[in-house]
C-alpha cells in the first residue's frame, strides 16, 4: 500500500481559503472546523484514481468542511478487502472510508467490516437512483452509497473500423478473428451479462445454472476472435496503441483518457446496452470518525461535486443530469442516456466459484 | 621429485561441544525455517480451510478444496504445465550444453563478455521480456513484417497468442540459468578425456556425445531439474503470450488467489504442485544414483 500525504498542499489550500481565495469553491458548505485530532483516512485505488481524488476532491472537501483528509492508495478488487479485513480484525482501522466496487463490497459486507449507514445524515442520497444507487446488507439496511458509475463499453480503432459498430455482436464477428481484447475475469468484463443481453434477450436466463451454461456456450465462441484475455489495462491499451488489438471491451473512463492521449478510438455504448457498475463508498467498522465519514459521503453526492468528479475522474454521475451544470457533450463523455446492463451479481458472489470454473472451461 | 609438505588438517575449533561447521549451518537453517518451511506449513494448513462462498475463509478441516482440483479444467492445466516445463527444460538444456561447452573452450577474453551478456538477461524481469516478445511477435511491428519485406509472406501476421510464443519467451528466460548451472562443472572438466577419445579415433562430435555428456550426467540432470522447477513458477508468459487453452496451473492459482479470494483452493492447488515437484525431483535423484551406481 502506498501512503500519500498531501499536507503541504492542504495547508496551502487552507491558508488560501482563509484569505478568501477559494470563496467561490463549488462546495455549498460553510467552513466548519471539527474537533479532529486525526485526519479522515480515505482509501481509493492507487494510481490515477487516488491521484485525482487527492488532487481535486479532498482539498475542496477540506476547504468546505474543515475536515482534514489523508489519501491512501489501496489495491484493486478482493486484495483490497483482504487487507482491510485483516487489519480491522487485528484491531486497527487503517481506513475510515473505502471506495469499493460491487463484488468486493459484498465480500466486505459479509466479512462484517462495513458500518451500517445513517441515511438521515446523507440528505444528498435523495438524488441517487433506485437501481444500483445504494448497497444494502442482507437484512436490507444500507451500508454503501454509489458515488460514480463506471461503464464497460465497446471500443474500436477508427483506422480498422471506419464504420463505427453499434452492437456487441461485433466481438463475435468472424472477420475479427484474433483481433479482440477482453478482460480475463468474467466479473470484471461482465461478458456473461453482455452475452445474455445480446443473444438471450436479457438477464432472465442467468437465474438458473442451466441458463448460465447456455450463455457460456455462446461466450465460448469468442475463442476465435479474442486474442488477449487481459488482466491488466496496460496490456489492452498497448494493443490499441500498436493497432494489434483494434477492438475490445474497455472502461469508458479509461477510454476517454486514451482518446485524450491521441489514440483514435470510438467509444461505443452498444444498442444492447453498456455494462453499468456502481462504485460505492463504505465506512469501516470501528472508525472513530463516523460523523466526518458521513459528512464526506454526503459531500460527494452533492450535484456540484458530482460534476467535479465527472470532469476530472471521468466517472458517470450518480445524480440526475439536470441537477448538474454538465453540458450535453460533457455528460455523453462520462455517461449515457441509453439503456444499460446491470450485472447479475449472484453469478460472481453466491455462485462465484462455480461461475469461475465454468467460465475457465468455456474459454479454454 | 620433491617431497610435498603434507600438513595434517587441524580439527576445527569447537564451541561448547558443537563444531563450527554445525554453527555455520544455523543461520541458513533459521532462514529456511522462517522463509520456506513456515510459509509452506501455513499454505498446507490453509488448503484445508473452509471457503466461505461470499466471503473469505474460516479455519476448518475440509477436503473440498482438494476435491475441486479434480475438475478436468484444473487437471488439464496441471498436465499442460508439466508438459510445457518438461519440454522447455529439455530444449533449454540441450541448447545450453553444447553452447556452454564451446564457450568454455574459448579464450578468457571472449568467455567473460558472453557470461556478462547472460547475466544481463537475468536483470530483465519477466514483465519486460513478456512485453518485448509481444512486440517482436506482433502483427503490426513484429518479425513477420521482415518476412513480408523479404517477400516470403504476403501480409504481416501475429505469432501470438500461441504455445510456440510461450516456449520462445520462456526459453529466453530460462537459458541463462541453464548455462550458469552447467558452466562451472564444464570449465573444470578434465580436457584429457575428450583428448583420449580423439587419440582413439573419435571425432569432436562423437567425443562430445560419448565422453563429455556421460561424464557430466549429474550436471545435466541438475540443470534439467532447475529449469523445470523455475519454469513451473512462470505466470506472466503463459497469460501474456498464450490463449486460455495455454494457461498453466500457475495462472489459475493466481486467478483464484488474487481475483477470486479463494485462498484455500489456491493453496490446495499449490500444495499439489509442490508435491508433484518434490516427487519428480526425488525420482530423478533416485534415477541418477541408480545409473551412476
Amino acid at each position: 500500500m502506498t501512503n500519500k500525504q498531501t499536507l503541504n498542499r492542504r495547508q496551502f489550500i487552507k491558508r488560501s481559503a482563509a484569505t478568501g481565495a477559494l470563496a467561490a469553491a463549488p462546495g455549498l458548505y460553510a467552513p466548519f472546523v471539527h474537533a479532529q485530532a486525526e485526519p479522515l483516512k480515505i482509501g481509493s485505488w492507487g494510481g490515477f484514481f487516488e491521484e485525482v481524488l487527492a488532487d481535486k476532491l479532498y482539498p475542496e472537501f477540506t476547504a468546505a468542511t474543515g475536515i482534514e483528509v489523508q489519501s491512501i492508495g489501496t489495491p484493486n478488487g478482493d486484495a483490497q478487502v483482504v487487507q482491510l479485513a485483516q487489519a480491522i480484525r487485528a484491531g486497527n482501522v487503517p481506513l475510515d472510508v473505502s471506495a469499493l466496487i460491487p463484488i468486493p463490497m459484498v465480500r466486505a459486507t459479509n466479512a462484517g467490516i462495513i458500518e451500517e449507514l445513517d441515511m438521515s445524515r446523507i440528505p444528498n442520497a435523495k438524488y441517487l437512483p433506485d437501481v444500483q444507487g445504494i448497497s444494502k446488507r442482507s437484512d436490507g439496511n444500507p451500508n454503501g452509497v454509489a458515488w460514480f458509475f463506471y461503464f464497460n463499453i465497446l471500443v474500436t480503432l477508427q483506422e480498422d473500423f471506419p464504420e463505427t459498430p453499434t452492437s456487441w455482436t461485433e466481438l463475435w464477428n468472424p472477420a475479427n478473428a484474433g483481433l479482440a481484447g477482453v478482460m480475463a475475469q468474467p466479473e470484471i468484463s461482465n461478458i456473461i451479462d453482455i452475452t445474455a443481453a445480446t443473444y438471450f434477450g436479457g438477464s432472465d436466463i442467468l437465474q438458473t445454472k442451466e441458463g448460465v451454461l447456455e450463455v457460456l456456450a455462446k461466450v465460448a465462441e469468442l475463442k476465435d476472435t479474442v486474442a488477449l484475455w487481459y488482466r491488466d489495462e496496460a496490456q489492452f491499451q498497448n494493443g490499441l496503441e500498436t493497432g494489434e488489438l483494434p477492438i475490445g471491451i474497455y472502461y469508458n473512463d479509461v477510454a476517454t483518457v486514451a482518446q485524450a492521449e491521441g489514440i483514435e478510438i470510438d467509444r461505443i455504448f452498444p444498442k444492447e446496452g453498456a455494462v453499468k457498475n456502481p462504485a460505492y463508498w463504505g465506512i469501516s467498522k470501528g472508525t472513530a470518525l463516523r460523523d466526518q465519514a458521513h459528512e464526506f459521503l454526503n459531500y460527494t453526492l452533492d450535484p456540484s461535486v458530482q460534476a467535479l468528479l465527472a470532469r476530472n475522474l471521468g466517472g458517470g454521475p450518480v445524480v440526475p443530469k439536470d441537477t448538474t451544470d454538465l453540458t450535453d457533450e460533457e455528460w455523453d463523455q462520462v455517461s449515457t442516456s441509453k439503456d444499460t446492463i446491470a450485472p447479475a451479481y449472484h453469478l460472481y458472489t453466491d455462485w462465484g466459484d462455480w461461475t469461475a470454473t465454468e467460465f475457465s472451461r468455456a474459454i479454454s | 621429485m620433491t617431497v610435498q609438505d603434507t600438513t595434517i588438517p587441524r580439527p576445527l575449533p569447537r564451541f561448547r561441544g558443537v563444531d563450527h561447521k554445525t554453527l555455520i549451518l544455523i543461520p541458513p537453517g533459521i532462514m529456511l525455517l522462517i522463509f520456506f518451511l513456515c510459509p509452506f506449513l501455513i499454505m498446507g494448513a490453509v488448503s484445508f480451510y473452509y471457503r466461505v462462498p461470499d466471503g473469505f475463509y474460516e479455519p476448518d478441516f475440509v477436503l473440498t478444496n482438494y476435491a475441486a482440483f479434480f475438475d478436468p479444467v484444473f487437471l488439464t492445466a496441471l498436465g499442460r504445465s508439466l508438459t510445457l516445463c518438461a519440454v522447455i527444460s529439455v530444449v533449454c538444456v540441450s541448447l545450453a550444453m553444447p553452447f556452454t561447452y564451446l564457450v568454455s573452450q574459448m579464450r578468457r577474453g571472449i568467455q567473460v563478455p558472453i557470461v556478462i551478456l547472460l547475466l544481463c538477461i537475468l536483470t530483465l524481469s519477466e514483465v519486460i521480456l513478456g512485453f518485448s516478445w509481444t512486440i517482436l511477435l506482433s502483427r503490426t511491428a513484429g518479425a513477420s513484417n521482415v518476412l513480408v519485406w523479404l517477400g516470403i509472406l504476403d501480409r504481416p501476421i501475429s505469432y501470438y497468442p500461441s504455445r510456440v510464443a510461450i516456449m520462445i519467451a520462456m526459453l529466453h528466460f530460462c537459458f541463462p540459468f541453464a548455462v550458469l548451472t552447467i558452466y562451472p562443472p564444464i570449465s573444470r572438466f578434465d580436457r584429457s578425456l575428450p583428448e583420449a577419445a580423439a587419440t582413439l579415433g573419435a571425432g569432436p562430435i562423437r567425443a562430445f556425445f560419448t565422453v563429455v555428456i556421460p561424464a557430466l550426467r549429474g550436471t545435466i540432470i541438475s540443470a534439467l531439474v532447475l529449469v523445470f522447477v523455475f519454469a513451473l513458477g512462470a505466470y506472466l508468459f503463459p497469460q501474456m503470450l498464450g490463449r486460455p487453452a495455454d494457461w498453466t496451473l500457475s495462472v489459475l492459482i493466481t486467478d483464484q488467489a488474487i481475483y477470486k479470494s479463494n485462498i484455500p483452493f489456491a493453496a490446495a492447488m499449490s500444495v499439489f504442485l509442490c508435491i508433484i515437484c518434490f516427487a519428480l525431483i526425488l525420482g530423478v535423484g533416485k534415477l541418477t544414483k541408480k545409473t551412476e551406481g
